[in-house]
């Protein structure tokens, strides 16, 4: 229900209230510092669990923050379970483009795996974006890798890209909004960005849900609006995905776990059919009657699914 | 998240962000506008005043939800002429209401511009320039947005108003033809810039930055060209 202030008894809007402060404006969110390719930077880390216990480490994907995975917080009965927001993204500490490049993604999920787990491999979570972002993190650290949770990536390589473009409603209600309020309200910093992006969050991909209608609500306090267009940048052509994510990978005798949902055009038959070939020690769990955003949908059978491959695959 | 992926449409003025090195050199975006302007002339013959309502077409048509209009109203002032060549300056002001899941926006803005080129026995074509300021908009945030707040110690935001938004300059080809002489027929397409840089980079790759510009027609009632000044 819309809730409607008076006009004549509103102010002056304060625009550094669109959005959750960072934790660079509020010293009580739990923070580290990271360093990557020499800039130290504050990000928001969440840790549950014995520190001492092996270390999940779980990266958010992109336009995207912690919320809907602080429900793996459930695995840190035996597990050091830790979530960050990277760089620019959540609540972590904006940062300008050129520190968003691709390449350093993987120096980034290094730097916080050091942090948390200094010299110990630990198991990694991501969706989306950042399923493919571990996959090139895990080719120039593999040492570092006792697994891998990776929640509908796009297709890995680049040669199934085309083939698998994913439809995306750029012509949809969201987005041609957010264009036609740029006439008075255009997005003019970090805040401003965050805040639009927040408007297109909810309808997601028409294609990644059960109903394209109805989608589940998607918990994100701020997205990062520039992380994500940097990143787009780089790895998106022609409206789809153009780019390597496999580079360097070659083979690897690392657990995988492919996660796939019954409902989205990258769930569980699109993870067996295009990315399972890459990893040796690979399998494709599946949660049917949910969609990507499985992790809010059916919390218990995404945690309960992630539970069962640790104990089954991982040492 | 996947949600903003794809909407980085192959894009002919498309960048990198921090150094951005567009065609145009600033914000660009993608509209498509219907309008109807109602025109009346003063007595002067010098002036010309109208109003008129602002469609957008992309949104309208696209999704079929008018939940988002804008009306405008114009003064233009005849600077010079000679011949079939005539100068014109003005402006306009609009004001728009649009309802998305951000919440809901009314939003003002001023318009001061110029106007040169021919003018025929049945219109005119020529160069416009328009320098377009938002002046306030009021918020009234969705309960999305204050949902994104749950858990934060940060307060979600209050209703209220911005003042003085990103300005964006408008620069392209304004053309009128007349059907009768009472009801004519209007088409503008312009390159829009901003210099926000900020602004360029969200436009350009979120969104529908295909082409960094908008395309205007519509319909005319009132006069459509200007009478020869009296002499």
């Amino acid at each position: 229900m819309h809730r409607w202030t008076p006009l004549l008894a509103i102010g002056c809007l304060d625009p550094s209230s669109l959005v959750p402060a960072t934790v660079v404006d509020d010293p009580t969110l739990p923070s580290a510092d990271i360093v990557v390719n020499g800039v130290s930077r504050k990000i928001h880390l969440r840790e549950f669990g014995d520190p001492d216990a092996p270390t999940l480490l779980v990266m958010p994907g992109a336009a995207c923050d912690v919320v809907p995975y602080l429900v793996l917080s459930e695995l840190s009965d035996a597990w050091h379970v830790v979530l960050w927001d990277p760089r620019g993204n959540g609540l972590s500490e904006r940062v300008p483009a050129e520190e968003l490049a691709w390449v350093d993604v993987p120096l980034e999920i290094e730097a916080v795996r050091q942090l948390v787990a200094g010299d110990r491999p630990v198991v990694v979570v991501g969706h989306s974006w950042s399923a493919a972002m571990l996959v090139t993190w895990l080719a120039r650290f593999r040492e570092h890798a006792a697994g891998l949770v990776l929640i509908e990536p796009p297709a890995l390589r680049q040669e199934d890209q085309e083939a698998y473009a994913i439809p995306v409603g750029v012509l949809s209600d969201p987005y041609l909004d957010l264009t036609w309020s740029n006439w008075s309200v255009g997005p003019v910093d970090h805040d401003w960005m965050d805040f639009k992006m927040t408007g297109i969050l909810q309808p997601g991909v028409p294609t990644f849900h059960c109903d394209p209608d109805d989608p589940p609500f998607w918990p994100i306090a701020r997205p990062g609006a520039l992380a994500s267009l940097v990143w787009e940048d780089t790895v998106f052509a022609g409206g789809r995905f153009d780019y390597p994510f496999d580079e360097g990978l070659g083979e690897t005798d690392v657990p995988v776990l492919l996660l796939g949902s019954g409902c989205s055009v990258i769930g569980a038959d699109f993870q067996e059919e295009v990315n399972l070939s890459l990893f040796a020690r690979g399998e494709v769990g599946r949660i049917d009657g949910v969609g990507h955003r499985m992790m809010v949908e059916r919390p218990d059978a995404f945690v309960d699914t992630v539970r069962a491959w640790l104990e089954r695959a991982v040492p | 998240m996947m949600a903003l992926v794809g909407a980085a449409l192959a894009s002919p003025v498309s960048s990198g962000i921090g150094a951005p090195a567009t065609v145009f050199g600033g914000a660009v975006t993608t509209e498509a506008v219907g309008t109807i302007e109602l025109r009346g002339w003063r007595t002067s013959e010098r002036v010309a005043v109208g109003g008129g309502l602002d469609l957008p077409v992309t949104l309208w048509v696209v999704t079929g939800v008018p939940d988002t209009l804008r009306g405008a109203g114009s003064a233009e002032v005849l600077l010079f002429e000679q011949g079939p060549w005539r100068l014109t300056g003005g402006g306009s002001t609009r004001l728009g209401v649009q309802h998305d899941g951000l919440g809901t926006l009314l939003s003002w803005d001023l318009a001061p511009g110029v106007f040169g080129g021919l003018r025929g026995t049945r219109g005119h074509v020529g160069l416009a320039a328009r320098w377009e300021q938002p002046l306030a908009s009021v918020i009234w945030f969705s309960e999305d947005v204050r949902r994104a707040f749950e858990g934060s110690s940060t307060p979600p935001p209050r209703d209220g108003v911005v003042p003085l938004g990103t300005g964006r300059l408008a620069v392209g080809v304004d053309g009128r033809l007349a059907i009768t002489p009472r009801v004519g027929l209007v088409a503008v397409a312009e390159v829009l810039v901003t210099p926000d840089r900020v602004a360029l980079a969200w436009d350009e790759e979120l969104v529908m930055g295909v082409w960094p510009g908008r395309l205007s027609v519509g319909v005319v009632v009132g006069p459509v060209r200007a009478r020869r000044t009296a002499r």
